[in-house]
């Protein structure tokens, strides 16, 4: 964000503009980058957002200014949200689809800023083809074009050569071999936090 | 396996975002086709993992202009005074207050006009100067008393009594000096 220190001082100050300057800047980043992932569900990765921004208000006051920049203490105040949440929400819920933890970007390799969060979703695109490598042609098909490329099911049933019934047999098995194949390779996906 | 093919699975002709619900009822689907049971959260999070590879879940435009117009802007508003919900409530009950001590005041002060009128009236005709004939009066010296400290008090009865006693034999002499040729 341009001029970050001084829209920092300005909203800690009590400037809403100012505030919303930052809102606008980071909002979407935490929400694809940090909430979504540890929590598996845009409903409570919205409600999380809200609250990482009300606190956040609340708190500039204290934050201290130093070369990282404001996005490594807001996303430190988002995890918060979200790990409240689980732990409010229970065990059950908090396995449901959340990725966090594949993610391994944790200790130095914490994103500082929007940009270094792209640059570590190359990096697990990367991990994740050497994965890939490791599995059965047809379970690494299919997850290449249904989950990477994005293809239809009638395309992807037609590349594989199976009937499109047979695809989701298919997919399921392909991501349990994944998981499988990603314990051994230390690409975590562990299902707990 | 065609019985599964009817149920839900993420739709062809749309952009599947990685929380589709239809991702996991794909995976259910599969899962039943192996004569499995049981959670498939580990495989969800595996698709979820793979589709954020690909492309992260996005905040769209207008789902971020709502959530900081509708949800935090006015949260962190400050609202101007005549805004301020508890003033709706304290407004109303003062000015009731106001106007409840202005009645009761007025009232009170017109029972005292009349009862110093109608002191002044039963007064004024014999000019007995009696002031124990006057309810008001007689009432205001019982308050009078009544305030006044213990030691006060006694010390008035003992003067009181003292006076009229005085009186009283001032009255004999007057009487016996009346009875005399």
């Amino acid at each position: 964000m341009p001029e970050e220190q001084a829209v920092v001082a300005r909203a800690a100050s009590g400037d809403r503009r100012a505030f919303e300057q930052i809102y606008r800047a980071y909002a979407p980043t935490l929400f694809s980058y940090v909430l979504v992932p540890m929590l598996g569900d845009r409903d409570d990765a919205h409600d999380c957002l809200r609250e990482t921004f009300l606190a956040a208000y609340r708190h500039l006051a204290t934050f201290t200014w130093h070369e990282g920049g404001l996005y490594p203490w807001l996303k430190t105040l988002a995890k918060n949200k979200a790990r409240d949440l689980l732990r409010a929400s229970g065990r059950r819920q908090r396995l449901r689809g959340a990725f966090e933890e594949h993610l391994g970007t944790a200790g130095s390799n914490e994103p500082k800023n929007p940009a270094e969060e792209e640059l570590q979703r190359g990096a697990l695109r990367v991990r994740i083809e050497s994965v890939l490598e490791e599995l059965n042609p047809r379970y690494a098909q299919v997850l290449r074009l249904r989950l990477l490329e994005d293809r239809s099911r009638e395309e992807c049933a037609a590349a594989l050569e199976v009937k499109v019934g047979t695809l989701d047999v298919l997919l399921f098995r392909a991501c349990k071999s994944f998981r499988a194949a990603a314990d051994k390779r230390g690409l975590e996906v562990v299902t707990e936090l | 396996m065609s019985s599964h093919n009817a149920k839900p699975t993420p739709d062809s002709e749309r952009t599947e975002s990685i929380l589709d619900p239809a991702w996991e009822d794909a995976l259910r689907a599969g899962q039943a086709e192996e004569g499995e049971a049981g959670s498939v959260d580990a495989e969800l999070a595996v698709i979820h993992l793979l589709r954020h590879a690909r492309a992260p879940e996005p905040l769209d435009p207008a789902a971020l202009d709502r959530l900081w117009s509708s949800e935090i802007a006015p949260q962190i508003t400050p609202l101007p005074f005549w805004r301020r919900r508890w003033l709706w409530g304290v407004v109303p009950a003062a000015a009731t207050a106001a106007l409840l001590i202005v009645v009761l005041r007025g009232d009170s002060d017109e029972k005292s006009l009349v009862a110093d009128s109608s002191t002044a009236a039963a007064a004024a005709p014999g000019d007995t100067r009696i002031a124990a004939a006057a309810p008001s009066s007689a009432r205001a010296l019982e308050q009078q008393f009544a305030q006044l400290e213990g030691d006060a008090r006694r010390d008035l009865g003992v003067r009181v009594d003292r006076g009229r006693g005085v009186m009283r034999s001032q009255l004999l002499a007057v009487a016996s000096a009346g009875d005399k040729p």
